[in-house]
């Protein structure tokens, strides 16, 4: 059921792409990505607005993003603006397109196999 | 943005033994997947096996030729009968096998799971899903 490379785009996983998956495998941190893609850059305040997580676990999660290279932060006086950095988003995307459409090629074999 | 799962639903025109068997024994899963498992799944057990071109798709089978040998392994988590069966995407990852999948670091499991409504008197549906949270749903 899972993809294999020799059964599709032979494309091998960037180095670093387990970061990008390990860092959105969290509902919050989702959550984060969501919002700062439908609204563009904001402040922590901002994104703890309206939310029932404390200031200090969203800066977390931030940070462990940051780390993947999702997001990043510029200053701007006291307080950070974070920002989505779209190139790894889009990488991210990819690499699930890619899964995807093997998955696809995977069940039409299971198909054919248990409908022959 | 949809980047925390990837969910498949097929109607296979097949009976509910057929497909179980298709999916739980190494020999048949192993058939249409392309590889050969030196034994059975069985839960919380670890099966090796290696890269074997499938017999289904001739154009699958020569882009898997090149990784002919290439070790493989999956662990199986779940094995519910006629229901639910999966395996942790890292058990397949973390192993020998790590590097031949497309979405070697996906995160996640694999389930098939069964029925659920959607399947009908002509065949049995069958959902797999590959998904970030890792959760069996």
């Amino acid at each position: 059921m899972i993809p294999i490379r020799g059964s599709g785009l032979g494309v091998a996983p960037s180095k670093g792409s387990a970061a990008i998956f390990a860092a959105l495998g969290d509902e919050t941190r989702l959550r984060l990505v969501a919002r700062l893609c439908h609204s563009g850059p904001m402040s922590i305040t901002r994104l703890t607005a309206g939310t029932d997580i404390t200031r200090q676990a969203i800066t977390k999660h931030l940070r462990v993003m940051r780390a993947a290279g999702l997001v990043r932060n510029t200053r701007h006086g006291r307080e950070s603006v974070w920002r989505l950095e779209q190139k790894r988003i889009e990488t991210a995307r990819y690499y699930l397109e890619m899964i995807s459409r093997q998955w696809d090629e995977a069940l039409e074999r299971l198909r054919k196999f248990v409908e022959g | 943005m949809d980047t925390d799962r990837i969910e498949k639903k097929v109607l296979l025109k097949a009976s509910l033994g057929r497909v179980w068997r298709a999916l739980t024994d190494s020999g048949e899963f192993g058939s249409w997947f392309g590889v050969r498992f030196a034994g059975p799944f069985v839960v919380g057990g670890t099966v090796r096996g290696v890269i074997v071109p499938t017999t289904v798709n001739a154009e699958v089978a020569a882009a898997q030729k090149p990784y002919e040998g290439t070790a493989f392994e999956i662990t199986v988590e779940r094995m519910e009968a006629e229901r639910l069966f999966s395996f942790p995407l890292a058990s397949v990852c973390g192993g020998a096998g790590r590097g031949l999948f497309g979405g070697a670091d996906y995160a996640g499991r694999v389930c098939a799971r069964g029925g659920g409504g959607w399947g009908d008197a002509d065949g049995y549906g069958v959902r797999v899903r590959c998904d970030s949270t890792g959760a069996a749903g």
